[in-house]
C-alpha cells in the first residue's frame, strides 16, 4: 500500500500522541487547577479568614521586614510578597525546592496569623511545570512534551484538514463507540485549538531557557560547589518599607507594587503579576539602608516585550475571576482532548493486540492517568482537612498522600488490567473519584464550619469542584456498567 | 456581559455554518435567500464580536473572550444538534 503523508502524519500523531499524551493529560489536568493555586491554597489554610486586601501599615510592614533578617540569619532567603485580591495576607515566603511557603501576617496589624502549614495550591503548580521532579530535570521533561504536544496538534490537523471547517461542530452520539470517542476527540480538539496552541507555544517558549541556555551549562562531571550562604544584610530590619512603598507606587505608574525582594544594598519593590497582560516585573529599587531611590531602567526590546506577552498569557495572573474560570474550564476541555486520545488509540487497537500484554500496560496506564489522577488530586484536598493541623511537616503528609493515592491507584489498575480486566479497573476506580469527590464538601463542613462561613464562595467552588468531579466519574462509572468495557 | 453576548453571538454563527452544511448536520437545507443570509451571518456575526470584544475589552483580553465565546459556543451548539438529532430519531 502506498504511504500518503496522512498516513504517515496518522502514525506521529498516534503513537506521539499516545506516548507524551500520558504525561501531558497530567500537565494540562494539572495545570488547569493550578490557575486556582492560590485560592485552594486559601482553602487548604481555613484559619485565614480575611475577606478582602487591606493596605498594609506600617507596623505589618516592619514585623514582615523582621521575620526576612531573621530568615536571612538562619541562612534563609526569603521576601515579602503584598496582599492581593487573590491573597489578602502580607506573606514572607522562600522557595523550599518545590514552592514557596512562609509565614502569613494580618496586613493590618502585623501579627502572624497561626494558618496550618500547607502544600497548597503550589502542589499543583509545581507538577504542572516541574512534575515534582525538580527545577532543573522536570522543566525540561514538560518542555519535551510541550514541543510535542505542537507536532501532535499540527500532525492532527493536517490529517483532518478536508473536514476541519464542514465538520467543525459534528458530533454523532447514537453512531457506533469508537466514531463517537473519534467525533468527541475532533470536537473538542478543534474548538479548543486555539486555547491549546496558545498554552503550548506559550509554555515551551517562557521555559525554553531550560533547553536551550543563554548562556552554556557548566559540564556535569565538574564539581559540585555548594551555593553560598546568602550575604548578611543587618541593616534590612531597620528600613523603614512605608514610605518606600508610597515611593514605589508613584514611580510605577499604574502597577500596583507585588512583592518586595531584598539584597545586600538594595531593596527592590516589584509591580504585582496581576498589574497587565504584560508580565513586566519593573520595579523600584532603593539603596539600604538610607532608602534612598536607585536608578532603574525599565525599558524594554521588542523581544523582551514579545517574551512579557509569552508570560502573562500563560500564567494568567492578570486575569480577572472571569477569564479565570475561562481558563480553567478551557484547559480541562484540552485534558478531554487527551484523555480521549488516548483511550481512542487503547480502543483502535483493541480487536487485533487486545490479548497482548503491551496493549494491557497502556490500558492500565490510561485508567492510571484517567481516573487515578484526580482520585489522587481529591485524595490530597480530603487530607488537608484530615491530617492534623499542628503536625510538625505536614505539607510533606499531604504531598505523600497525593503520590501514594495515585501509586495504589497505578498498582490497582495494572494489576487489573494485565489480567484482562480493565473493566473492574476503571469501575473500581471511577465508583473512588466519585466516593472522594462527594464526600469533600462533608469533610469540608465538619471539619471547618467557620471557615465555610466566614468565605462561603471559596469553599462553595472548590467542593463544587469536587462533586463535579465525582459526578462526571459516577455517570461514566454508570455507562460503563449499562455498555461493557 | 460581553462574554455572553460574544458566546450568543458564536453560536448563531455555528447554527449558520450547520444550515448551510445542513445534509451533515442532519438539518433541513434553507432555500437560496436563508442561504445568502446565513452565509452572511457566518461571516458577519464573529467579525462584528471581534471588534465589540476588542474595544470594549482591549486586544488582549478581547481577543482571548473572542476564541474563548468562539470554543464554548461550539460545544454548546454540537450539543445542542446532537440532542436534537438523537431526539428526532428517537422512534
Amino acid at each position: 500500500m502506498r504511504e500518503t503523508l496522512r498516513t504517515r502524519l496518522g502514525w506521529l500523531h498516534g503513537w506521539f500522541g499516545y506516548g507524551a499524551g500520558l504525561v501531558l493529560t497530567c500537565i494540562f489536568a494539572t495545570g488547569s487547577v493550578a490557575v486556582f493555586n492560590m485560592e485552594i491554597t486559601r482553602w487548604m489554610q481555613p484559619e485565614l479568614r480575611l475577606t478582602a486586601p487591606v493596605q498594609p501599615g506600617a507596623p505589618a510592614l516592619d514585623a514582615a521586614a523582621h521575620l526576612v533578617a531573621a530568615g536571612q540569619a538562619r541562612g534563609v532567603s526569603a521576601f515579602i510578597a503584598l496582599p492581593s485580591a487573590r491573597s489578602p495576607t502580607l506573606d514572607v515566603l522562600h522557595y523550599n525546592g518545590h514552592e514557596f511557603v512562609g509565614a502569613r501576617l494580618d496586613p493590618a496589624t502585623g501579627a502572624v496569623i497561626p494558618a496550618r502549614i500547607t502544600a497548597g495550591g503550589g502542589l499543583f503548580y509545581n507538577f504542572h511545570h516541574t512534575l515534582f521532579l525538580g527545577p532543573q530535570v522536570g522543566t525540561i521533561i514538560v518542555n519535551i512534551a510541550g514541543m510535542i504536544l505542537l507536532v501532535a496538534i499540527i500532525s492532527g490537523v493536517v490529517i483532518h484538514l478536508h473536514a476541519l471547517v464542514p465538520d467543525i461542530i459534528l458530533l454523532r452520539l447514537s453512531t457506533a463507540r469508537l466514531r463517537a470517542w473519534l467525533d468527541a476527540h475532533l470536537l473538542m480538539g478543534v474548538l479548543f485549538l486555539p486555547f491549546m496552541v496558545m498554552m503550548a507555544y506559550t509554555g515551551v517558549l517562557v521555559k525554553a531557557d531550560m533547553i536551550v541556555p543563554v548562556t552554556p551549562r557548566p559540564a556535569a562531571r565538574s564539581v559540585q560547589v555548594p551555593a553560598p550562604p546568602p550575604a548578611p544584610m543587618p541593616e534590612m530590619a531597620r528600613v523603614q518599607l512605608a514610605p518606600l512603598l508610597a515611593q514605589a507606587r508613584a514611580s510605577l505608574a499604574g502597577q500596583e507594587p507585588g512583592f518586595i525582594l531584598f539584597a545586600p544594598q538594595r531593596v527592590s519593590i516589584f509591580a504585582g503579576d496581576a498589574s497587565s497582560a504584560f508580565l513586566t516585573r519593573d520595579h523600584a529599587d532603593f539603596s539600604l539602608p538610607e532608602g534612598r531611590p536607585l536608578p532603574v531602567d525599565t525599558t524594554a526590546t521588542p523581544i523582551a516585550r514579545t517574551m512579557q506577552l509569552m508570560h502573562g498569557l500563560h500564567y494568567a495572573r492578570f486575569a480577572p475571576p472571569g477569564l479565570r474560570w475561562l481558563y480553567f474550564l478551557s484547559g480541562l476541555c484540552g485534558t478531554a482532548v487527551m484523555a480521549s486520545g488516548l483511550v481512542l488509540f487503547v480502543m483502535k487497537r483493541r480487536r487485533h493486540a487486545g490479548h497482548r500484554w503491551a496493549y494491557r500496560l497502556a490500558d492500565g496506564l490510561n485508567v492510571t492517568v484517567i481516573a487515578g489522577l484526580p482520585a489522587a488530586m481529591l485524595a490530597f484536598l480530603a487530607g488537608n482537612r484530615l491530617v492534623p493541623a499542628s503536625l510538625t511537616g505536614r505539607e510533606d503528609w499531604e504531598t505523600g498522600i497525593f503520590f501514594t493515592v495515585w501509586a495504589l491507584c497505578a498498582s490497582h489498575a495494572l494489576f487489573n488490567t494485565l489480567r484482562g480486566q480493565a473493566h473492574h479497573a476503571w469501575r473500581a476506580q471511577l465508583g473512588l473519584v466519585g466516593l472522594l469527590g462527594t464526600s469533600l464538601p462533608v469533610i469540608d463542613l465538619l471539619c471547618c464550619p467557620a471557615a465555610f462561613h466566614a468565605l462561603p464562595g471559596l469553599h462553595m467552588a472548590v467542593d463544587g469542584l469536587g462533586s463535579g468531579a465525582a459526578i462526571m466519574a459516577l455517570y461514566a462509572r454508570h455507562r460503563l456498567g449499562r455498555r461493557g468495557a | 456581559m460581553t462574554f455572553v453576548l460574544l458566546l450568543a453571538l458564536w453560536l448563531a454563527t455555528f447554527m449558520c455554518h450547520a444550515a448551510l452544511w445542513s445534509a451533515r448536520y442532519g438539518l433541513p437545507t434553507p432555500g437560496p435567500t436563508g442561504q445568502r443570509l446565513a452565509r452572511m451571518m457566518r461571516l458577519g456575526l464573529p467579525t462584528g464580536g471581534l471588534g465589540l470584544a476588542v474595544s470594549i475589552q482591549g486586544p488582549v483580553m478581547g481577543l482571548l473572550s473572542w476564541f474563548a465565546a468562539l470554543s464554548f459556543a461550539g460545544l454548546l451548539a454540537a450539543s445542542l444538534l446532537a440532542v436534537g438529532r438523537r431526539l428526532a430519531n428517537r422512534p
